[in-house]
Order: structure tokens, then sequence, then C-alpha cells
């Protein structure tokens, strides 16, 4: 009897996966759900209410998916799903869940910078789930004496479980344009270059933040980007056009700067 | 009759004035108890929540061990497998030092049974590491307390960190992995106008800036421990000879910059070691009117430095304070000692160990020959000043050290 009990009550109280607790991000929220409202449309209907990121044990990026299927003639339903960082979880919005949870009402959701809250009623019974951001970290401004590491990432990074499916290892091969920058110097995609396999290089166009590449090649030589001499050198006004003054970049002796587009090279 | 009467008077002003004192610093306790006290912590109602808030709360224990590990040996160290630490190791190196981590979760430090406790929600506990990891063979037959990691791919442009898996002695059952991150090795170049090379005779000679750029220069040469590493994860033979795991790691050119690479690095460059090394004149500004070249880390002219002496005065007796500056002929072997440190905290500048350095404006100068096999009246002991290395290994050796620049 006390078994049945036991098993009950654990059935009853079953709580947020334990990984939860170590989520790096909260991504993709429902853009029209409130902090602490009632979610009551569109019945019938799966929604993706957010994504969790974690780092996994092997050291990728993975991501858990939380939908919900909105009570009307049916019950509501909680399903979580991991997909690949790098999928949107609308995507997989009609994929079975890795689990779910059913005989769900009332549910609302709380959002906050560190932390998402989930409240609802399982057949009528009241439970809360809650997802905890890892130590709230911010980039440091860099000064003298700061290590890479510490400006890069917190000292101590917390691991969610490996899932077993459904993530997919990217390292970006070399020669693969990882930062996207106009001549404009304007962004036109961000920088992917820390998912480099070996790291990356800079091709100067004069701006303060140059196209870059994976890969780790060597400045200067021929046939290579030129190198980086920056602007602020020459303490005046220079126009930032390769052709007119390629002073912003340096290539080895007997070679020159040779500008193809915006972009610097040594030839 | 009057003596009296005045007295009565007085008592009952001190009672009151006692009274009223006493009231306030009442008053005055309790907003500082209910100011104190505010951040009450609730003990979680589940082992795996209670589990994930010792773990969070032992991260400073955790630091200290890790990247101050030098703080936590006080005697000698009883892991011969692991660490021999002789006379000559500056206590740098066990900082962000995997085999002092091995060693410690061994019971090599502080003895049988290690943990770091930790106090929460009215309760010790002992948190302690796992020996979870594959035993690597040369090494020694111990299963491991970390794992070393190239991270590839993991979107936070880490390229390398050490796993650990913790547990808590008093819930047993529950683990928990954790990265490691080398926070010790490297350190930020500020963005500035620099000059490469000796003082010109001249004109400016060349300059650059770092302006928008996130440069890192390790502060130490790159030992044989950490080219262990980098062998044992790319299928290398390592170096069995634990005694020289701290000191330069010798290699080919084209070997140091494989090993750069595989961390997401480059092996270190002139005009990056000249701004390293050269002391600015006016800190507060980073677009100097003029920049002027030191000839020294400790001594913008090198007259005035014991190497300037030296030159003159070829019976010049090395003191205990010139060798920790430089390391020449005649100073006693060190390694990892910091007394070295130029203004952003890269040591031996000159001295210690001949060092390969990539240079693309001068391509043939690709040596700081300054070392310790050169006695103290050299020429060679000179900021700016290098010479011609063919880059194939040979005797004494050419150390290196790599730089990383990390997207602003």
């Amino acid at each position: 009897m006390m078994v049945i009990i036991l098993f009950f009550t654990q059935l009853v109280m079953a709580d947020a996966p334990i990984k939860w607790e170590n989520a790096m991000s909260i991504v993709e929220r429902h853009e029209f759900y409130g902090n602490s409202e009632l979610i009551t449309k569109p019945k019938d209907s799966w929604q993706v209410l957010f994504g969790l990121t974690f780092l996994d044990a092997s050291f990728r990026v993975s991501k858990d998916c939380i939908y919900y299927r909105v009570p009307g003639d049916e019950p509501g339903r909680i399903k979580i799903r991991a997909v690949p960082s790098d999928v949107e979880c609308s995507q997989e919005i009609l994929a079975s869940g890795d689990s779910e949870t059913n005989e769900i009402s009332d549910l609302m959701m709380t959002t906050q910078s560190d932390s998402v809250v989930l409240e609802f009623k399982r057949s009528g019974k009241k439970e809360k789930w809650e997802a905890r951001m890892t130590k709230d970290w911010n980039r440091p401004e860099p000064k003298p004496l700061l290590s890479s590491a510490d400006y890069k990432s917190p000292a101590i990074i917390a691991l969610a479980p490996s899932p077993e499916t459904r993530t997919r290892l990217i390292p970006l091969k070399d020669s693969v344009l990882c930062h996207d920058v106009g001549s404009d110097c304007m962004e036109k995609s961000a920088s992917i270059c820390g998912d480099c396999e070996s790291g990356w290089h800079e091709v100067p166009n004069g701006c303060a933040s140059g196209p870059k590449f994976c890969g780790n090649i060597k400045c200067g030589a021929k046939g290579m980007p030129a190198c980086r001499r920056g602007s602020v050198w020459q303490r005046k006004e220079i126009p930032r056009d390769c052709r007119i003054n390629s002073s912003f970049a340096w290539c080895s002796p007997g070679l020159s700067v040779n500008c193809e587009g915006d972009r610097a090279y040594c030839r | 009759m009057n003596r009296a009467s005045r007295s009565n008077s007085i008592i009952p002003k001190i009672i009151i004035f006692l009274g009223t004192l006493s009231v306030v610093g009442i008053i005055l306790l309790f907003f500082r108890r209910s100011v104190e006290q505010a951040p009450v912590r609730v003990k979680p109602d589940t082992d795996d929540k209670l589990f994930t808030e010792i773990i969070r709360a032992s991260e400073p224990a955790l630091l200290k061990l890790w990247a101050d590990g030098h703080s936590m040996v006080k005697g000698p160290v009883r892991c011969k497998e692991e660490l021999i630490l002789e006379k000559k190791i500056g206590r740098a190196y066990l900082d962000c030092q995997p085999h002092l981590w091995q060693c410690f979760w061994q019971g090599g430090v502080t003895g049988d049974s290690p943990s770091l406790k930790v106090d929460l929600f009215g309760q010790s506990y002992h948190v302690v590491a796992n020996s979870s990891f594959p035993a690597i063979p040369s090494y020694s037959e111990y299963p491991r307390f970390y794992e070393m990691m190239k991270l590839t791919g993991s979107h936070l442009n880490l390229h390398y960190g050490y796993k650990i898996q913790l547990s808590v002695r008093e819930l047993p059952g529950l683990r928990q992995d954790l990265l490691l991150t080398d926070s010790c090795r490297d350190t930020y170049l500020p963005e500035r106008v620099y000059g490469y090379g000796k003082r010109p005779a001249s004109g400016e000679g060349f300059l650059w800036d770092n302006f928008g750029r996130r440069i890192f220069v390790d502060r130490f040469y790159v030992t044989n421990q950490m080219v262990n590493e980098w062998k044992i994860l790319t299928q290398g033979s390592i170096n069995p000879d634990r005694s020289v795991w701290p000191l330069p790691a010798i290699l080919s050119l084209t070997e140091q910059k494989e090993y750069c690479s595989f961390l997401g690095k480059r092996l270190l460059t002139a005009e990056i070691f000249d701004a390293a090394s050269m002391t600015p004149t006016d800190f507060k500004n980073p677009k100097p009117l003029k920049v002027v070249r030191a000839q020294t880390p400790w001594q913008r002219d090198l007259g005035k430095s014991f190497l300037g002496v030296a030159r003159i005065n070829p019976d010049y007796q090395l003191t205990p304070l010139d060798c920790q500056l430089a390391q020449v002929e005649g100073c006693n072997e060190k390694y990892f000692t910091s007394d070295s440190a130029s203004w952003m905290g890269m040591n031996y500048p000159l001295g210690f160990f001949p060092e390969s350095l990539e240079n693309t404006i001068e391509p043939k100068l690709n040596l700081k020959a300054s070392s310790r096999f050169l006695s103290p009246s050299s020429p060679l002991h000179e900021l700016g000043v290098r010479t011609h290395w063919s880059g194939e290994v040979q005797s004494p050796g050419v150390a290196f050290r790599c730089y990383e620049e990390v997207e602003p």
C-alpha cells in the first residue's frame, strides 16, 4: 500500500527535467503569451512556448523545445523535444516529443533573464516547473591581466547530460566565410567564427571589424590576406578605400598590398 | 539636604537617557539584522535541486583549487607520477594545472579523502571530484579526475578545456559534469598605438595599432606538459620525464605553429612581442604623438640597466634582482617566476630562453636571441633585436608561446 502511495505521489509530483537546472539561455519564447497569463488560445493547437539551450557533456550546444497543446476539445499537453541548436523549434512542432505530459490545464508561463517558470494543473493538481540559467554571466570589459578564457566564458561551465540523438557536431572547415562584413563595414550576418575548427583569420578591409574566414593562415605572405595594421596609428583620417589608401594593412617585404574589392591581399 | 535632592533629580534623568539610548540601539540593531538577513534562501525540496545548489555554492572553492592552485600547496606533494616540484619551478606552474588537480583528488596534497566543504542551509556538505575518466597510461594507471577536451563547434569560441565530474558526499548517486577553462594562461594586450623593432635612427619606424582587436598573449613559454596534452589528443608520444614537464617545450618551427593552431591560436609575432615588452611612456594616452621604443622592459634606456652596465664593465657581478628581471648567463636556472613580467603581464621579455617569433615585417629576424645562454654583456640583450632561426630543433633549444585573437 505504501509503495502504491509513494508511486502515486511521485507520479503527481513529477518535476521538470533535472537538466533544466543548468540551462544556458532561453530562446524562441512565444512572443504573444505574456508573463503569468493563462494560455487559452488558439485552442487544440500546438504552440512553441520556448526553447532552452544547454552545453552538453560532449561540448555541443543542444536545445530542448517546449511545446504546449492548448486545451480545447482535448486536454492540454506539454511536449519536450531535443533538437539541434541550429534548428528552429517551430520546424519540429509536429514531431513526437522525447517526453510528454498529459491532462494539463491552466498553464501560465513566466520568463525572466535567468529563469523560466511553468505553472499549471495536471489532473487538477497544481504543479510548477522551473528552469534556471547557469550563472548569469556577462562578457567583461577587456583590461590588463584579463585572460582570454575569462573574456570568453565563465571560468566554470556546467554541462547538461549528452542527449543520445539529434545533436550535430559541425565544426566549420578552413576557408569558410564565418563573419560576413560588407565594404560599408556593416555586418551582413552574425559571426559564427567560434565554430571554426582551428581558429579564424581576418581579411583587412579598413573597417573596425573586417570579414573573417575559418583557418589559421600566415598573413602577409604571397597570395595570403594582408596583415592588419589598424588606422589609428596614422593619427589622421584616411579615406577608407583600399585602392586609394591601403595603409591599414601590410605585406612581407617584396610583396605589395593588392586590393580585391575592398579586401587587402599580398601579391 | 540640598545635595540629596540634587542627586535625586539626576538619577531619573540618567535612567531616561540610558533607556532612550537602549531603545534607539535596539531599533538600529533590528534594522541592521533585517538588512543582513534579506536574501533568505529556502532549502530546495528535492535532492536534485539541493545538489545543484551545493555545486553552485562550491564554485568559489573550486576556482581557488583550480586557478589559484599554488595557494593550496602548503608542503610537499605526494604524487610523483603527476608533479615533481623542484626548487627551480615557480609556484605559478601550479595554477590551472591539471596534474595538481589530479594530485589533490588522489590525496597527494591534503591527505586521504579530500573534499571541498560547503556550508549551506545550516548544514555542511562535502563536494568531491570523481575519478570517472579513463586512465592515461603514459601518465599513470590511476583513473583520471579530469579529461582534456579539444572543443570544436561549441559555439562558445572555446578551443580547449578540462572536463570534470563532481558529487556531493551527502547526496550519493548524483553527479554533475563541468568544464574548467584555462584562465591562467594568457593576458590581454591593451588597445594602443605600438612600435615595432628597436629604436629607429630617424623617423618613427614601423607603427601599428590594435584598436578594435582583442589580443591575448601567453604569459609563459609553452611547456612540455602542455605539449604532452596536445600529443595525447593527437595520438603522439609524450615526454615521459616528469622533471622537464614544467620546462619550455623545444619543438621545430612547424610543430610550434601546429601546436598553437590546434588551440585556435597562433605563434607569437614579432610586432606583438615588442608591443607586450616595451613599456609605454604614457599609460593614459593610447594614441601618443610619439611612440618611444624602450630598450629593456624595465628601463627605457639600456645604459641605465644592469645589461648596459655589464656591457661597459666585463667584471659586473649579477645580483639576484638582475636574474629575476632577465635570466642571463650566470643566473640560476628558474622557471615560472613572474618577477620578469612586462607592463602588460608577459614574462621573459629579455633573457631566459631564445624565443621563436613569426615576423612578417622582417621575415628573417624570427628569433629573440636574448637568453640565459648569453653573457650579460651580449648586444643581443635588447628589445627589438632579433636574429634568424632556421626552424630546426637545435641545442640549446628555442622556446615559443602562442597568442590568440578573440572576436570583440
